[in-house]
């Protein structure tokens, strides 16, 4: 079984080509078509503040160096990794502050996390809170699959791992969720 | 509820519910899991966790567009200049050096006349019953004096005709030459002065 490519009226590598010609509405059509999904990956990996400016940053990254992408990954993909770099770097900023700035509890995050309850239904509550019990590789493959729809090798290029250990984690990650609800 | 122990199955349900499968593998999956209680029961969980994910703040791709760097397009490859090969150097540099050392020969060969006021071409002198060949009288007239360094070039018929000393010394200002840069060499202007004085 394989996976079916996406169809569309232009392919990324399409618009991506037509931009580095000249054409700047290929930007907006490949930062529409890709936009929702950076803000969702960055959101299931934990970032509450300044997802906009993440996936900005991820845009002006990703096309100052549009050379460097060979096509060999899909762009989301390709997107994904860079994103994910990003919030590596933010964290260890964020650590390094962390050890020099003491900061004080019930910050944006805890209010971000309350709204989110009160929309969410109980049962949607208990899954996210099965899901954050994860541990951060774990909840990264899995997010990456379930949520983003990414199949393993995506998964194994944008977390720097191999298809068979993005599998493990996806399966070991599927049975703690179960074990987790059915508790 | 009975395990599904078909992994292969089971690995595909996530693309089922991204439906990035092809139409008959979304069939045969289909009817899986209409079988198969476990993996119907994986196939809800995975659309609840789907369902539930985090909200994420619209983005604004007006703003992100603007922020991006313009294409740099693909212009006509300009080719860098092409270095200019030693060998090439070597050559100009040569040929500069040939002008440079003709000059200063017909400047000699002037002086060495004493108060014949017109140049005498290499032809005409090679040409004169008395006159002594060219290799003969740069020879006389440029023999270094005892105790003098060999300093000025003479320019003979050929680099073969070059004493080992001039060839040293050639040899040497043409490495000097080298690190110059690499334009063509200005016209060689000798004053010569033909009344001999």
């Amino acid at each position: 079984m394989t996976s079916e490519n996406r169809a569309g009226a232009d392919t990324d590598r399409e618009l991506i080509d037509r931009w580095m010609a000249g054409d700047s509405r290929a930007a907006t059509l490949l930062v529409s078509r890709h936009s929702d999904a950076l803000a969702r990956f960055a959101v299931s990996s934990g970032e509450r503040d300044e997802i906009e400016e993440l996936v900005q940053d991820t845009f002006v990254r990703a096309f100052g160096s549009l050379e460097s992408f060979r096509g060999e990954s899909s762009f989301r993909t390709w997107l994904f990794t860079i994103e994910r770099r990003l919030m590596m770097d933010r964290r260890r900023s964020e650590r390094r502050q962390r050890a020099t700035v003491a900061v004080e509890a019930g910050d944006a995050v805890t209010e971000y996390n309350a709204l989110d309850a009160l929309i969410a239904g109980e049962a949607e509550s208990k899954v996210r809170t099965a899901v954050d019990s994860l541990s951060p590789t774990q909840r990264e493959v899995f997010t990456l699959r379930v949520e983003q729809g990414l199949s393993y090798k995506e998964i194994a290029e944008v977390a720097g791992t191999t298809e068979g250990a993005a599998r493990v984690h996806y399966h070991s990650a599927m049975r703690a969720v179960k074990e987790f609800l059915n508790d | 509820m009975t395990e599904c122990f078909d992994p292969e199955v089971r690995d595909f349900l996530p693309d089922l519910v991204h439906g990035r499968l092809g139409e008959v593998d979304t069939v045969t999956m289909l009817a899986h899991v209409e079988a198969c209680d476990s993996c119907a029961a994986e196939l809800a969980l995975l659309r609840e966790v789907r369902a539930s994910a985090r909200l994420a703040p619209a983005i604004d791709a007006a703003q992100i567009v603007s922020a991006l760097p313009a294409p740099r397009v693909a212009a006509v490859p300009i080719e860098a200049p092409a270095r200019r090969s030693s060998t090439g150097s070597m050559l100009r540099v040569a040929a500069a050096a040939v002008v440079l050392v003709l000059g200063g020969l017909v400047a000699n060969d002037i002086r060495s006349r004493g108060d014949e006021s017109s140049i005498t071409t290499v032809a005409q002198t090679q040409a004169a019953p008395e006159s002594v060949s060219m290799t003969e009288k740069v020879t006389a007239a440029e023999a270094p004096k005892a105790g003098a360094p060999e300093a000025s070039l003479s320019l003979v018929a050929g680099v073969q005709d070059l004493t080992d000393a001039q060839i040293e010394t050639l040899l040497s200002e043409l490495n000097d030459l080298e690190t110059l840069p690499s334009a063509e060499p200005d016209q060689a202007v000798i004053p010569i002065d033909v009344s001999g004085e």
